[in-house]
């Protein structure tokens, strides 16, 4: 009963008891400016105690994080240290001594504010810290908060106790000189020493948690990189500040010892925190492995593609579903809800039994037909959602799944991530009634499906429209065979140049379409971390190496159009010779080069050959996949190059669209008794005429 | 359609695997098999005859890549000999020559491996 009235007590009301306390704590120390007795001892650091408690615990209720608000939330902290490094460079350097020691109602009420505004400071930036030690921290993370909380207290209450500390805190002199060293030292009883190195090494510990880094994006990185380096040293000034006997660490003292330890403690932090971050961010900003939501999508994908021609099992598919729209999404909870006789949840981060009850009520009253966003659900005591997305699974075309991702922060769903679930979301659908169709065993029709999925992961992935590149014209066409055959093309940048990729990845149907899947992801990594063309096809070679079979590969062109002076620098890796209209007539240009994914020896980069051809002295470049000269006519006989060079000298003064229309009816035309068995790809650029 | 055959003799500790016929996806299932026998039977030094072999696609390019190395790790190799223009063809628009050996005939392949 009453412990239950005491936990009340400490957990509501608790602006209106910072308030209060605040306010009683500033009469005390009015009338008793300086503590000499016991019971006044206890009673000033009670009431500091509980200023502590309850600013501390009310404040950072009031600080939303999500992904949006996080670098604000460390720009405010640097602020706030920026600020107190201000006011305390102020108050050492420019507040008289005399006035300082001059002791009068003058003096105790400027200590008395000062100590005031350093204190609310102090709790901002803890409050700040707060915010970002907990961020997607596992339960655990509590107790070592807590345990870090407790040690500084205890420090702090024996500082408070400390019979030497008052007769020098009365006398002014001679105790402060020991404190600087003793802190870190420990100069009292081995009791306290034990509790100091405690304090350091769960501090340290504590300064690891720094996972909010990861959602960063990589100019954000950078900025964080350099704030936390200039805090780190800020935060370092500090702490040397506080631990030296001058009138910042008297004044804080006679304020209250336990909270000096408190700041000191902070501070100490801060420093560590700050080192941490800065070395966390550097680290995390050239890496290929960024956590871009793009590449979680696309390897996502690829995964999915992998499990899909594996899983049979519905619970087992349902548990992959939910996982990787988790990691797309950052939720907290995921669950799954499909239409049977009643709604079947399968749930990941929350109970079954907790989810169930609501969703079914939910999706009872409510039709879901596009994506939404319900705020505030409540499903249990640890289950309470700010923010929860919904999104439709249309299965058969009808909408009979459900997919609930439930974040406790606000702020955390927005138009980006509604798109790329929902986009997951048709995977799902086919990877559903795939699952569906294998129950009923109907091999062929399960094929099929793998194959339409295939397909739809290619046309996700190749561009739907041609960049605009000035003074270039571009044109591409792609024609997938019936069973997908990896190729793939698609435009980036590169340090403000327009990059061009054309490639064919080995293998077929499913298989190839994860390849490509992970190429974009790839790729597109790599072109926002790469300092030119060459770096980013060695670091793509490496990576292929790494992650394809032994018997996959990729033959490409990788290119990059200047549009002022229209020169094309490309390398050509394994793939077909471009074919070169000249102006005297059509010719292949041969060059060296070897497949992506196929070595890491520096025999792929002895080989990298980089050819650049003008297209103002030029007519046009044709890039092509091998199924252009690969196509067989009903005699197993290949189309070849010389009829290709052939319609390219033909068409020489007609457009790109002419030129590409001829190119597909020859081929259609010569493999018309024959099935197409790959994928065509071609690619063209030429120089605009410029308008007199 | 024209079919994929492959024959096996051996000379001075030396496999000659020959090929005939067309090498694409559907048909390198078949090469994998002997290879996968071969290794089993501590066969690593290969000399691929290609003379009778008419067209490969790139999944039968895949099969080379995927024995070579489990070849050369365990002190053999896989030497390519007499391939037709066309089949070379598409080994040297992938670089293959760079990294493998590529001989004219069966024999100086074979003699290759006397040497070392």
């Amino acid at each position: 009963m009453i412990k239950k009235k005491i936990k009340n007590f400490y957990e509501s009301l608790l602006f209106e008891k910072a308030v209060g306390f605040s306010v009683v704590f500033l009469i005390y120390k009015f009338l008793f400016p300086i503590q000499e007795s016991p019971v006044s001892i206890i009673i000033n650091e009670f009431l500091a105690i509980h200023i502590l408690y309850f600013w501390m615990k009310y404040l950072p209720g009031k600080i939303t994080v999500s992904r949006k608000t996080i670098p604000k939330i460390y720009q405010n902290i640097f602020f706030q240290t920026l600020l107190l490094l201000f006011l305390s460079l102020i108050f050492l350097n420019f507040i008289p001594n005399s006035k300082f020691y001059d002791a009068g109602f003058l003096r105790e009420v400027g200590l008395l504010f000062i100590s005031s505004i350093f204190l609310v400071l102090i709790i901002y930036i803890y409050a700040g810290f707060t915010k970002l030690f907990f961020y997607k921290q596992k339960p655990n993370a509590v107790s070592y908060f807590r345990v870090m909380v407790i040690f500084t207290l205890i420090i702090g209450v024996m500082n408070a106790f400390d019979p030497f500390v008052n007769s020098a805190a009365e006398t002014g002199e001679g105790f402060f000189n020991i404190l600087s060293l003793g802190y870190l030292i420990g100069w009292k009883n081995d009791f306290e020493n034990i509790f100091q190195i405690a304090l350091i090494i769960i501090l340290v510990v504590n300064a690891f948690r720094v996972s909010w880094i990861a959602i960063l994006n990589k100019k954000q990185k950078k900025t964080l990189a350099g704030l936390s380096f200039i805090l780190a040293i800020v935060f370092i000034v500090l702490v040397v500040m506080f631990f030296e006997n001058n009138k910042i660490t008297k004044t804080a003292y006679l304020f209250s010892p336990t909270v000096f330890i408190t700041s000191v403690t902070v501070l100490l932090y801060g420093a560590v925190y700050s080192t941490v971050v800065f070395f966390t961010a550097v680290f995390h900003i050239p890496t290929a492995e960024e956590a871009d939501r793009a590449t979680a999508e696309y390897s996502s994908l690829l995964e999915f593609g992998r499990m899909m021609s594996r899983i049979w099992d519905f619970e087992d598919l349902a548990v992959t579903i939910l996982k990787l729209s988790q990691k797309i999404s950052n939720a907290d909870s995921v669950w799954l809800a499909i239409k049977k006789d009643d709604f079947e949840l399968y749930t990941l981060g929350v109970g079954e039994n907790n989810a169930a009850s609501f969703t079914r009520k939910f999706l009872k009253k409510n039709k879901v037909n596009t994506a939404v966003v319900v705020r505030g659900i409540s499903l249990s005591r640890d289950n309470q959602f700010k923010e929860t997305l919904i999104s439709p699974i249309k299965i058969k075309g009808k909408h009979t799944g459900y997919l609930f991702s439930a974040f406790k922060n606000s702020e955390e769903t927005d138009e980006d991530l509604m798109r790329t679930i929902s986009g997951l979301m048709d995977y799902v659908a086919l990877a559903i009634e795939n699952s569906e169709l294998a129950k009923k065993s109907i091999e062929n029709e399960r094929m099929e499906k793998e194959l339409e999925l295939a397909r739809e992961i290619q046309m996700k992935i190749i561009p739907d429209k041609l960049p605009a590149v000035k003074g270039i014209k571009v044109e591409a066409r792609f024609i997938p065979a019936f069973e997908v055959g990896g190729d793939y093309y698609d435009f980036f940048n590169l340090g403000g140049k327009k990059i061009f990729v054309i490639a064919d990845v080995s293998g077929k149907g499913m298989e190839a379409s994860y390849i490509m899947a992970e190429m974009k992801g790839v790729l597109e990594t790599l072109s926002a971390v790469s300092r030119d063309l060459k770096e980013m096809i060695i670091k793509a070679n490496e990576i292929f190496v790494k992650r394809l079979s032994r018997k996959h590969f990729i033959t490409a062109v990788f290119g990059e159009i200047d549009n002022e002076t229209g020169i094309v620098k490309y390398f050509r890796l394994g793939q077909n010779f471009p074919l070169l209209l000249q102006k005297n007539g059509a010719e292949y240009i041969q060059s060296a080069g070897l497949g992506l994914g196929i070595t890491a020896s520096d025999k792929f980069l002895k080989n990298l050959e980089e050819v650049t051809v003008n297209l103002s002295e030029n007519k046009r470049i044709i890039f092509y996949t091998d199924g252009v000269p690969e196509a067989k006519n009903d005699k197993d006989e290949e189309f070849g190059y010389d009829k290709l060079s052939q319609i390219a000298d033909a068409t020489a003064e007609k457009s790109m669209d002419e030129v590409m229309e001829q190119i597909i009816t020859e081929i259609s035309l010569y493999s018309q008794k024959k099935m197409q068995s790959d994928d065509i790809t071609i690619l063209m650029f030429e120089k605009k005429q410029t308008e007199k | 359609m024209e079919g994929f055959n492959a024959k096996i003799r051996e000379a001075d500790g030396v496999v000659i695997l020959s090929l005939g016929g067309t090498l694409d996806a559907h048909t390198t299932g078949e090469l994998e098999k002997v290879f996968e026998e071969l290794i089993s039977q501590g066969k690593y030094k290969i000399v691929v005859d290609f003379a009778e072999l008419n067209y490969i696609s790139s999944a039968g390019l895949g099969v080379f890549m995927a024995y070579v190395e489990t070849m050369r790790e365990n002190g053999g190799d896989i030497k390519f000999a007499a391939l037709k223009e066309n089949v070379f063809n598409v080994f040297d628009l992938l670089g293959f020559p760079v990294l493998y050996e590529f001989f004219d005939s069966v024999e100086k392949a074979a003699d290759r491996f006397g040497e070392k």
